[in-house]
């Protein structure tokens, strides 16, 4: 593992040193594995996202159908 | 609104979770490397499965006791929600043993339980577009499920420990790393919130599935 001081020690302003140690040797150890991680969370953000508009659009027909059947019944 | 969406909101964090910190946690060192973090989402498949079986189960018993369209609704929607995770959890499966086992598929009575599982539904799918009557239909498949849901725990949970020679963790005598009881402490932190966000994403796709289901009979009235 290549030490990377300067950054280290920017991190470490903000996050225990435990947990910016792992970070660094993660990154290192598996070759940049967190840029997939980020791919596989943007492809599951898009999922439930294309998944909540679904959702929406049944409730809106629900309304309607719901609406149309109280027209007829007047 | 956060009313109604307050269970996919969760579904969502707990699996964005699962799938960000899933790679983070450590885990123990064992012979099959890194891809033990499979587990996080090959076992969801699985949980996701039997949780929307037992669902089509318990309205299969409900709907033979009242005949309420209502509940055959959710027996068959919940078996068609069950199967994709199903067809997933195999594939996903296929991946894995592809490396731990050297074959997508091996010889093993939980593969081959899982296979026979699969297929017992898919002739539920089968037998319910052969019966025309709608009544009937209902009625001949949820006498059908029930027997479906015995035969999928026997196949899948039941004859893979008996026969006690599985490769497959999870079938008895075998201590695996990767059985949820024997599993990591630090693992376990993402394990269980991850087979709760599956089981909630399947209770939402569900609700869904149900939703269309009603939405097309109103029409057609």
């Amino acid at each position: 593992m290549i030490e990377k001081k300067s950054e280290k020690q920017k991190a470490k302003l903000f996050l225990p040193e435990k947990i910016v140690r792992r970070t660094f040797i993660i990154m290192e150890t598996y070759g940049k594995i967190f840029v997939v991680v980020t791919v596989l969370a943007v492809i599951l953000v898009g999922i439930f996202v294309y998944l909540f508009f679904i959702d929406r659009k049944i409730g809106k027909l629900e309304k309607e159908i719901q609406e149309k059947e109280n027209q007829i019944k007047q | 609104m956060l009313k109604q969406y307050w269970w996919k909101l969760l579904s969502f964090l707990l699996l964005l979770y699962a799938v960000t910190y899933g790679f983070y946690v450590s885990i123990p060192e064992t012979m099959i490397l890194q891809t033990m973090r499979n587990l996080f989402y090959h076992v969801g498949m699985w949980f996701g499965m039997f949780t929307m079986l037992t669902v089509s189960f318990i309205y299969s018993l409900r709907y033979l006791k009242g005949f309420r369209e209502e509940n055959d609704r959710i027996a068959i929607e919940a078996v068609n929600v069950g199967l994709m995770f199903g067809f997933l959890g195999i594939f996903t499966g296929m991946v894995w043993a592809n490396f731990t086992w050297g074959a997508p598929w091996v010889k093993d009575p939980k593969l081959n339980g899982a296979a026979v599982g699969l297929v017992v539904y898919l002739a539920y799918i089968i037998l319910r577009s052969s019966v025309e009557d709608r009544h009937k239909r209902a009625k001949v498949s949820a006498v059908y499920n029930i027997f479906a849901f015995v035969l999928w725990i026997i196949f899948v949970m039941i004859l893979p420990r008996l026969a006690g020679d599985s490769l497959h963790p999870a079938t008895g005598n075998n201590s695996s790393p990767v059985l949820p009881m024997q599993l990591d402490p630090s693992m376990r932190t993402v394990f269980y919130p991850a087979m709760i966000g599956w089981i909630l994403l399947g209770t939402w796709i569900l609700q869904v599935r149900i939703r269309v289901s009603k939405l097309k009979q109103q029409l057609e009235e």
